[in-house]
């Protein structure tokens, strides 16, 4: 999983410089009356290309082949990441609580192979519980969908 | 005799039936919570915080200080039957507390835990009522300078306290800190790393990274890492968690040493209960006159390292409530809780809201007798709560991060960024950056820029006020012995001292 780890030493390399240019380039370093609004983000940026150095070091020269970044369970992560991204593209038709109940049913079958009975009950049961509990009793203006609630 | 007539006042608030029931549905969920694997306090609290939207802040923060605690003590419940701690304070406990269960007393060690925990926070909620205010009253003299070095010496026990490469906990803290500055600068009211986006103007809410780190990345990271275990064959029924004599004269000065040291540990800023419980089981493994027997289901070491994680959730108070500063990441979402009410603590909290702070503290009393009749009469229904498959509680997490970010502003755009730093905790944890510092110094962060920047305004420029005032000078000293700890550990190793280490899996 080194260069896994090499990789993310060099991004916060790069997020150290960005930090650093951003903070010099666009916000002053110095106000009226001492440090200004550029003064601690460039010190940060600094800090972060300072450390990132010896993270890449130590993870090239400690370079573990055996252990993998992405393994059959990272599919199921990216399989739910994709769930929640395309429901929440969808919240506008599908409005929130039957949006998110959704989650809940499609997590079951993806993850635990639940019954699609118990599944289509878990899902009507949560959008109900999700209406009444957040958007009527605590008042939480959820979006609302095609279906009117 | 003020002491007195404070808790008879926190008592008489905290006895009131809301206040009653918010405590009591407080440490319910926080056991529930302790015991079911991938939610954590912090993530309990964040997730929970919509639902305390029509409370009165007072009853809020006595229902968070009971999950916070109820977590203490839910997460010993898998730690003996099934060899997997609930919560990291609870890995101590697996040791002994597993090797009881394959004895068949597993009822016993999740008794002695209930009793301990009980014993030791009262304890610790004792010399918190004579501590914190007494902390509170030094923390007055404290100008921006020694606020500064408070928030520094606090990130700099961090590499103290926390595993892993120290690069990386410098990382975490550097991030969490620039993830502060974003939005309106506080003193020029100049934009920072808004990037022309309206909705940055006004920073990144605290409660939308921590639904974001703590709900949506331990999702994918339980999917990816399941916490597995066998429940013992072992019998939970409600006549077996009785204690012997013998196993009760065994323990009772593993919980009184356990509570104090737990305490102590608890006030340091980031020592953690998972360091308080690691402490606690090492003392009392040199203290026993049978050392042999630890790891092989001694009941002290059940005893001890409970006793210390509730003592220390407890005494993790004192800073919070005295100087404004979250020990431990639970502390930082309470922190976002009360500043969510208008509330700062800090040193004026105790005469300006006399009630939230007695109310808090009688309230913790109040909320150990409950837990106490609850591990004792509920612990079969617990165990059962272990066969709740994952695939269920998962959507249910999803839920209430999602709700919890959108509610911030009733708006979409934090929910996307609630994605966003769902990625980003999967990731850190994956390339092993802990996020403990990050959640610290986001919540810090605003107040070292701020103490920072004043204290130089005030000394024209000057960094010697950073030196030359002694509490200032102290802290910052600490901080820099705490930043050299990885160097003088390894200078130890090779000297042939320090073959114990504090690994806490938590950071």
């Amino acid at each position: 999983m080194w260069h896994a780890n090499v990789i993310a030493g060099v991004a916060v390399f790069l997020l150290g410089i960005t930090t650093t240019i951003l903070a010099w380039t666009t916000l002053p370093y110095t106000g009226d009356f001492g440090p200004g609004p550029g003064f601690l983000p460039l010190w940060l940026g600094i800090t972060l290309m300072v450390c990132a150095i010896p993270i890449v070091i130590t993870d090239l020269r400690t370079a573990n082949e055996s252990e993998k970044l992405f393994r059959p369970e990272t599919l199921k992560c990216l399989k739910v990441l994709i769930l929640i991204v395309a429901v929440f593209l969808s919240l506008p038709v599908l409005s929130f609580s039957a949006g998110l109940a959704l989650i809940t049913g499609a997590g079951m079958r993806l993850m635990g192979k639940h019954r699609w009975f118990s599944c289509v009950m878990t899902v009507i049961g949560t959008a109900v519980c999700i209406h009444y509990l957040f958007g009527q009793w605590l008042s939480i203006p959820l979006p609302k969908g095609m279906i009117g609630w | 005799m003020d002491l007195l007539h404070n808790l008879y006042t926190g008592f008489t608030i905290a006895l009131t039936w809301q206040n009653l029931l918010c405590c009591t549905a407080g440490v319910f969920f926080g056991q529930l919570i302790g015991i079911l694997p991938g939610i954590g306090a912090p993530t309990a609290i964040a997730l929970l915080l919509p639902l305390t939207f029509s409370l009165n802040p007072t009853s809020a923060i006595i229902m968070f200080a009971g999950i916070y605690y109820g977590v203490a003590y839910g997460g010993t419940v898998t730690s003996v039957p099934i060899n997997v701690p609930g919560e990291s304070s609870s890995v101590m406990t697996c040791i002994d507390g597993y090797a009881m269960a394959q004895k068949g007393r597993a009822g016993a060690a999740l008794s002695i835990a209930a009793i301990g925990s009980f014993i030791a926070g009262t304890i610790s909620i004792v010399l918190l009522m004579s501590f914190a205010p007494a902390l509170a009253r030094f923390a007055l003299r404290f100008g921006p300078a020694e606020y500064f070095g408070l928030a520094v010496m606090a990130f700099g026990l961090l590499t103290v306290f926390g595993s892993g490469s120290p690069f990386k906990i410098i990382v975490s803290t550097v991030a969490g800190v620039l993830i502060s500055t974003v939005g309106m600068d506080g003193v020029s009211g100049m934009p920072r790393f808004t990037f022309g986006t309206p909705e940055l103007l006004g920073g990144i809410d605290f409660i939308v990274i921590i639904c974001g780190l703590f709900g949506l990345a331990e999702v994918f990271n339980s999917i990816e890492e399941p916490e597995g275990g066998l429940l013992v064959k072992g019998k939970f029924k409600l006549s077996e968690v009785f204690l012997t004599w013998q196993e009760w004269v065994e323990s009772r000065w593993a919980i009184v040493r356990g509570g104090v040291i737990g305490f102590l540990i608890g006030l340091i800023p980031a020592g953690g209960i998972t360091t308080g419980s690691f402490l606690a089981y090492m003392a009392e493994k040199n203290a026993s006159k049978h050392p042999e027997t630890f790891g092989k289901g001694d009941i002290a070491g059940v005893a001890a390292p409970e006793s210390a994680n509730n003592a220390a959730s407890i005494s993790g108070f004192a800073p919070l409530l005295a100087l404004g500063v979250p020990g431990s990441a639970t502390t930082a979402v309470m922190l976002a809780g009360f500043m969510m009410w208008g509330i700062r603590p800090g040193p004026l909290l105790f005469t300006t809201k006399p009630d939230l702070v007695w109310g808090l503290i009688a309230s913790m009393y109040v909320g150990n007798v409950i837990l106490l009749l609850i591990n004792i009469f509920l612990i079969p229904l617990f165990v059962a709560m272990l066969r709740i498959p994952y695939s269920i509680l998962m959507g249910f997490i999803i839920i209430f991060a999602s709700i919890g970010a959108y509610s911030v502003n009733n708006s979409m755009f934090e929910v996307w960024i609630m994605v966003g730093f769902g990625l980003l905790g999967y990731a850190m944890k994956k390339l092993k950056y802990p996020i403990v510092p990050l959640i610290l110094a986001m919540v810090l962060g605003t107040l070292v820029e701020k103490s920072l920047r004043q204290a130089l305004v005030l000394s024209a420029g000057s960094f010697d006020v950073f030196y030359t005032r002694p509490i200032t000078a102290a802290f910052l000293l600490i901080a820099l012995l705490a930043y050299c700890s990885p160097l003088i550990r390894i200078a130890l190793k090779k000297a042939g001292y320090g073959k114990a280490s504090i690994n806490v899996e938590s950071l």
